[in-house]
């Protein structure tokens, strides 16, 4: 009786042990033996079609999104009304500041194992979710094949090069209704009158060192940092990003920080803040790493500085971010809004005739969303008519920009044009593992505690760890 | 004749009794399967199959790909490393402190209870503690900085498993310790008086009274303890986070890390792995429980 019990115990608690990590995995009870593998015997290179929308079967299609959002809102409204025979079900969910995060996790998870179960959503907004695993795993249709076998969409309308900039695996896995400018915005007159020569188009985060401990020599103020802003660690990161395959071999799963290139790196740039070329602080600087939400965000920002007071104003100018070594010349964006198509979906046709709805010019164009539309007619339409006013208002609620009115030019559309239109460098939404490390590890490197050795040994380990799961 | 009576009466004594009983063990057992046994079994399919939907059976592929994980195997020598050296540790030392709380001491029922206490404490509440204490910046290293002694990374050094080894051991220190001395106070007097009487040294009545009357508890204890260590993860996951320094890189790491990336075919190879090495473990010591029991009858 006694060995009974124990025995029973012992399995008992050896699962429960266990279960942490694999009863969560497996909610799903019949998905085993019900194959519904319309994906997985496709022959290669035919592409996947979906069809025209049923315009008489009564079809729900299912958008699930985090936070809830009057865009989607608007889109389901309108599209019911030209399609009665569809019904949009929008799902999102329902969260205070306190609960976010919390809230969030769940939301990851529950998609994630819908999504391995083959049930889930149709739509799916991707901003916040682990999307690149979706894609090694194929939960989502490859949207390339798609407008590819589609007549109806015209590539063209859209800002093709950001949908090539989020290419991955040979396709597009996500739609995003509009993406924002990543740049630095830079003091234009010093920069002309120092005459140091600068090539945003092509410079790297070393040449840009370079060019910025040019600069600084040229600084009025004593103390004048060149680049503001950016905690040194963050700075490493994307150093180490510039070159990332001296110091990352995935193939062969081998991190290599613990080698004299890192050690230099390191110091580089430390002695870039040591001696205040980049700063942590946004004060008196001449560059500072800015997100660009829309045309009137722009303008504000490129002009504001022309209003400063006390003498200080001066032109600025938005400048390219440096980029990696070898690199055609680009600025970097975020897509906003990403929707994926669940490939395990029954109602594709509908899904993917309402994703083209909501990147058409009738939802897009007049559009309160932030960033830039990804239709390009929408934001040239939009761009226009802030040129037909003229000006631009200042967003400063409070001090001296207050109520301030900005002046608008062609010249200065222009300019955002080719930011617009050579965005080809996506910027994750979420950093990776191995960014998340390199920040945390060398916060200790940059304020003293630690020795650069000290430091690169732990990357070493932890990296190589991540590398060879 | 008689005989045969007999055995089909209880025979069929039996078979009414195994109706109850199953009746009665019917609600946990359901709860059992549809938690543990059900998504386990689903989990070994899976481990066999290259998708969780309409999956194709790919053999001992998922298992290839783990074993060229190099990450996994460091995880697998980890956990067997943690497990080889502290639940031996663990058992040397709450027998130890047993038998020192088995004699009459003044402040006995205090300690008892001080041993006991970290079992009921919430886990978030202790992992604060230790983080405080082992951190970088943490009181440990500055109760070393006023020594003037080099401060360490505790946790991001070859020492992170020894402050593991000491959370484990200090979490399950006394509910050991609370089992070997009902093992201790269960052995009959008699025993060590006759002993005495014959001579026996202090040493021979431990080996020949106290360990051999202590095994059927020691074989629970230990196995308690192996499982146990297993779940020092959750203690090691909240202070150090999904990838620790490589020293205490765990199997359940690997595969929480496995989940989250979707990646469900390693998973479920590791977690089968695990549990056959568990299960191997635990029938031979099963085995030999019932070998010695013989003996002792």
């Amino acid at each position: 009786m006694r060995k009974a019990f124990i025995l029973l115990f012992t399995f008992l608690y050896m699962i429960t042990a266990a279960a942490c990590s694999t009863g969560a995995g497996n909610g799903n009870g019949n998905a085993a033996q019900s194959p519904q593998g319309d994906q997985t015997t496709k022959p290669p290179g035919q592409g996947e079609t979906v069809g025209a929308p049923s315009t008489t079967e009564k079809k729900t299609v299912v958008f699930s999104t985090f936070f809830p959002d009057d865009f989607f809102k608007e889109a389901k409204q309108k599209y019911e009304a030209l399609h009665p025979n569809i019904t949009i079900e929008l799902q999102s969910i329902e969260s205070d500041d306190a609960n976010l995060e919390a809230a969030l996790e769940k939301f990851v998870k529950t998609t994630n194992t819908a999504l391995l179960s083959g049930k889930g959503p149709d739509l799916i907004e991707m901003d916040q979710l682990p999307s690149g695993d979706y894609v090694a795993k194929q939960l989502l249709v490859n949207m390339s094949e798609l407008i590819e076998n589609d007549p109806s969409f015209k590539k063209e309308q859209y800002f093709t090069n950001v949908l090539d900039g989020i290419t991955e695996n040979g396709g597009i896995y996500g739609m995003p209704m509009s993406f924002f400018l990543f740049g630095l915005f830079g003091n234009k007159d010093l920069l002309e009158k120092s005459g140091v020569n600068v090539d945003d188009k092509t410079w790297t985060w070393s040449q840009f060192a370079d060019t910025a401990r040019e600069l600084a020599m040229h600084t009025e103020e004593a103390n004048q940092a060149v680049l503001g802003g950016s905690m040194p660690e963050y700075t490493l990161t994307q150093f180490v990003n510039d070159q990332y395959a001296n110091f990352v071999d995935e193939k062969n799963g081998k991190a290599k920080f613990e080698t004299a290139a890192f050690a230099d790196l390191l110091a580089q740039v430390k002695s870039l803040y040591d001696d205040k070329v980049v700063s942590g602080d946004i004060r008196s600087i001449i560059f500072r790493l800015a997100q660009v939400n829309s045309p009137a965000d722009y303008i504000r920002e490129i002009r504001q500085s022309e209003f400063m007071p006390n003498n200080r104003d001066f032109k600025s100018k938005l400048y390219v971010k440096p980029h990696s070594d070898g690199l055609k010349p680009g600025s970097f964006f975020r897509t906003y809004k990403t929707i994926g198509l669940n490939a395990k979906s029954t109602v594709k046709a509908e899904a993917w005739d309402f994703v083209k709805f909501m990147i058409s010019e009738e939802m897009q164009s007049g559009s309160k969303s932030t960033g830039f539309p990804i239709h390009k007619a929408s934001y040239e339409k939009s761009a226009q008519e802030l040129l037909k006013i003229g000006k631009v208002e200042s967003d400063q609620p409070i001090g001296p920009m207050k109520g301030q009115m900005f002046e608008i030019t062609q010249r200065d559309i222009d300019d955002l044009d080719w930011f617009l239109n050579h965005a080809i460098y996506p910027v994750q939404f979420k950093p990776s593992k191995i960014d998340e490390i390199l920040t945390e590890e060398t916060k200790a490197y940059f304020s003293g505690q630690k020795s650069a050795e000290a430091v690169a040994e732990i990357i070493q380990n932890r990296v190589t760890t991540v590398l060879n799961e | 004749m008689i005989a045969r009576a007999c055995f089909g009466k209880a025979g069929r004594l039996l078979r009414k009794d195994g109706a109850a009983a199953s009746l009665f063990l019917a609600p946990s057992l359901t709860g059992f399967a549809v938690f543990y046994i059900i998504p386990f079994a689903m989990g070994f399919v899976y481990s066999f199959q290259d998708s969780t939907i309409g999956g194709s059976f790919v053999g001992l592929h998922n298992y290839e790909a783990l074993q060229a994980s190099a990450s996994f195997r460091k995880a697998a020598v980890n956990s067997l490393m943690f497990t080889g050296v502290c639940v031996p540790l663990l058992i040397v030392l709450s027998l130890w402190l047993a038998h020192v709380l088995n004699q009459k001491l003044f402040i006995r029922n205090w300690l008892q209870s001080a041993f006991v206490l970290p079992l009921a404490v919430p886990v978030a509440s202790v992992v604060m503690i230790w983080q405080i204490l082992f951190d970088w910046n943490g009181i440990l290293n500055e109760w070393l900085n006023s020594f003037h002694v080099e401060r360490m990374d505790w946790m991001k050094s070859d020492w992170s498993i020894g402050v593991l080894a000491v959370v484990y051991i200090w979490k399950n220190i006394g509910y050991n310790m609370v089992l070997f001395l009902a093992g201790l106070q269960s052995i009959p007097k008699d025993y060590y008086e006759t002993a005495d009487i014959e001579g026996a040294g202090k040493f021979h009545k431990w080996i020949h009274i106290t360990l051999v009357y202590l095994t059927p508890t020691m074989f629970f204890v230990v196995l308690m303890s192996i499982i146990n260590s297993f779940k020092v993860f959750r203690e090691t996951y909240l202070i150090a986070g999904d990838y620790p320094h490589d020293r205490i890189y765990m199997l359940q790491h690997f595969m929480n890390n496995m989940f989250l990336s979707l990646d469900i075919q390693k998973l479920t190879a590791a977690a089968v792995l695990m549990v056959a090495c568990i299960l191997l473990f635990v029938s031979v010591m099963l085995v030999i429980e019932r070998r010695f029991r013989s003996f002792m009858d």
